[in-house]
């Protein structure tokens, strides 16, 4: 029982870990919160199941069609609504109302578009229960953890080895010496976002054949996202991380032993509890004045 | 330059206007034709008013924010509700009973939270938000569960019965004009002042002597209050609450609520109160565009008037009063230079 439910909570937990990390990058480089990631999952889900079930693209293609839609989708966003109103002086508040103001246009577009219903997604990997000691685990579940943790990888390599990620990272630092030595502070931003996006995406796709997909959707992860990026330390990519694997795995066993409908509110009882302890996180993110 | 002189004239007579908008509101449910819809819709706007204002106390003038205040709306609403069903302790004294557990709530949340920065403490409050609705929908056979609590019974006081929606209306209109009028007086004492300093600046604000996280959770109490009397109004005035009305919605409506009228002042959130409430209204005949379109509005006044309404109008009417008095400073200039 332990097990598999550690299977399944590390399973979910990377999924959150994938959102997490997006509301750090974004975070981190801006001193923004995004109420959006959620929905940005959501958008990940509908453009794979377009580009797979409706245009009967193979796999490989529609998902890389998807990661590149949805690159240019949150530079758009950043582009286009965030950098305008920030340069009109907005405080943070104000961008946190427009990401809630985003995120009910899409939603609500999503239902106009695709329709209201819930749609099945194959699952690409496999759905049949491989057995590994007394522990149950499908193609699905391995595909999920090993794609994450590629992410993962891809964006700690993305930010400490490349000259863009580097850039990125200095930018956050500092935005007038990162400017001074010729970084384009304006496309980090716009990149920061676009890779929110890609990895909220990625969590879309991949948890699409478990959950089906709907205009809703966003909900399942958006808090949850939130909270793995705080215990794990906000702003902190690695934190992020840890964080969302330790969520899901707290999410999936206290569903397994005390009962699911308290599974949500364990959720957020650790979020609160450690905002209140110790609101740095496991990674000391910067959270209080 | 009108819009300053028409303010400057108008200001001795705020009071009357005041008094004029109050009997309007009580009389427009006698004289209007439709009119228990249009009750209905008018009782709502003052129990949206006695949130808000709170929200203002919090956010306009304390600079602490909440996403979760249908949380705490939700206590007031359960917690008066559950009393009036299950005991035999007067309507009245319900509400107020839920109004207070909503504060003590609110208490016992914001003072470990009255370290926490802006972003922070929104998701923090949301979830507050979503455990108090997670609670009431788990609550089983005491809380309705998914159903909710039916047959609420509504006011009655000794001989007076307002329980229905008519006249339950008035008791809720002068709650909302006491709640507007002690926030006015509020803010204009000690504890108003420093509310402001804080928002201004916390470590000034602790070197003049203020106790900087109690005087935060004592904003944060007040408001939750306003919530939970609010939230209690709304169970005696529908007389039928289910959790899915207190969502994450209602929370960030009830903000942008004060962000669209203007945070910071009394007029501010009693028009962006109408303007939500009967503009949401006005939308569902869009049916399925409805949101879509709330959201796009949402969107344009964040760019258009991201003060709101009031701190729009108060910017322009300082900019006119500028201007008139460079003219005059240029006038007397030219006058003294003609006369040498």
């Amino acid at each position: 029982m332990f097990f598999q439910l550690l299977v399944g909570g590390i399973e979910l937990g990377c999924v959150y870990a994938l959102i997490a990390l997006g509301f750090s990058l974004i975070y981190a480089s801006s001193g923004l919160t995004t109420f959006a990631q959620g929905e940005m999952f959501m958008l990940g889900a509908f453009m794979i199941y377009t580009f797979f079930m409706m245009a009967r693209l193979p796999f490989a293609i529609s998902m890389l069609c998807t990661i590149v839609f949805m690159g240019f989708f949150g530079a758009a966003i950043e582009g286009g609504l965030i950098s305008p109103l920030m340069k009109r002086g907005a405080s943070g508040m104000n961008i946190v109302l427009a990401t809630i103001a985003i995120s009910t246009i899409m939603s609500n577009a999503a239902m106009l578009i695709w329709g209201a219903g819930s749609f099945n997604f194959p699952s690409i990997f496999g759905s049949k229960p491989i057995h590994i000691g007394s522990v149950y685990v499908t193609g699905q579940q391995i595909a999920i953890v090993v794609v994450s943790l590629l992410c993962m990888l891809l964006v700690h390599f993305f930010m400490t080895k490349t000259k863009l990620g580097i850039a990125m990272r200095a930018a956050a630092m500092d935005q007038t010496a990162a400017s001074a030595v010729g970084i384009n502070v304006p496309m980090t931003y716009a990149l920061t976002w676009a890779l929110a996006c890609i990895l909220a995406a990625v969590g879309g796709i991949m948890l699409a054949p478990i959950y089906n997909v709907y205009a809703k959707m966003g909900a399942l992860v958006s808090s949850k996202g939130f909270a793995a990026a705080v215990v794990g330390g906000y702003g902190n990519m690695y934190g992020a991380m840890v964080g969302g694997l330790l969520l899901g795995i707290i999410e999936t066993m206290s569903a397994g032993y005390i009962s699911s409908s308290i599974k949500d509110i364990v959720c957020y009882v650790v979020l609160i509890a450690v905002m209140f302890i110790k609101p740095s996180g496991i990674f000391n993110g910067k959270v209080v004045n | 330059m009108w819009l300053y002189k028409l303010s400057e004239k108008l200001k001795p007579f705020s009071w009357g206007f005041a008094i004029l908008a109050v009997a309007v509101m009580a009389l427009i449910p006698q004289v209007a034709a439709n009119s228990a819809y249009l009750t209905f819709n008018l009782a709502m706007v003052c129990i949206y008013i006695i949130v808000t204002a709170g929200l203002d106390i919090l956010f306009g003038y304390s600079g602490q924010i909440s996403l979760g205040q249908a949380g705490f709306y939700a206590v007031g609403a359960y917690v008066s509700a559950m009393l009036s069903l299950y005991t035999s302790i007067p309507v009245l004294l319900c509400i107020f009973i839920g109004a207070f557990a909503s504060s003590i709530i609110g208490g016992a949340f914001a003072y470990p939270a009255s370290k926490l920065v802006h972003h922070f403490l929104s998701m923090t409050t949301i979830g507050f938000g979503e455990i108090a609705r997670l609670v009431f929908l788990n609550g089983g056979k005491v809380t309705g569960g998914a159903v909710g609590l039916l047959n609420i019974p509504g006011l009655k006081i000794g001989p007076l019965n307002l329980s229905s929606k008519q006249t339950f209306y008035y008791f809720i209109l002068i709650l909302a004009v006491l709640v507007l009028i002690m926030k006015r007086n509020l803010i204009n004492s000690r504890l108003g002042r420093s509310f402001i300093a804080i928002r201004e600046n916390q470590d000034a604000s602790a070197a003049f002597g203020i106790n900087v996280p109690i005087t935060r959770t004592v904003a944060f109490m007040i408001s939750t209050f306003l919530a939970g009397l609010g939230g209690a109004c709304y169970a005696h005035l529908v007389r039928f609450i289910s959790p899915e009305t207190f969502t994450f919605d209602l929370s960030s409506m009830f903000l942008i609520m004060l962000l669209l009228g203007g945070k910071g002042s009394t007029m501010g959130c009693v028009l962006g109160v109408f303007i939500m409430t009967f503009g949401m209204e006005a939308l569902q005949s869009f049916g399925r565009y409805r949101m879509l379109i709330y959201g796009i509005i949402l969107l344009v006044v964040l760019f258009v008037i991201p003060m709101g309404i009031t701190g729009k109008l108060s910017d322009y009417i300082e900019e006119q009063k500028e201007k008139i008095k460079a003219g005059e400073a240029g006038g007397a200039e030219k006058e003294g230079g003609d006369r040498a």
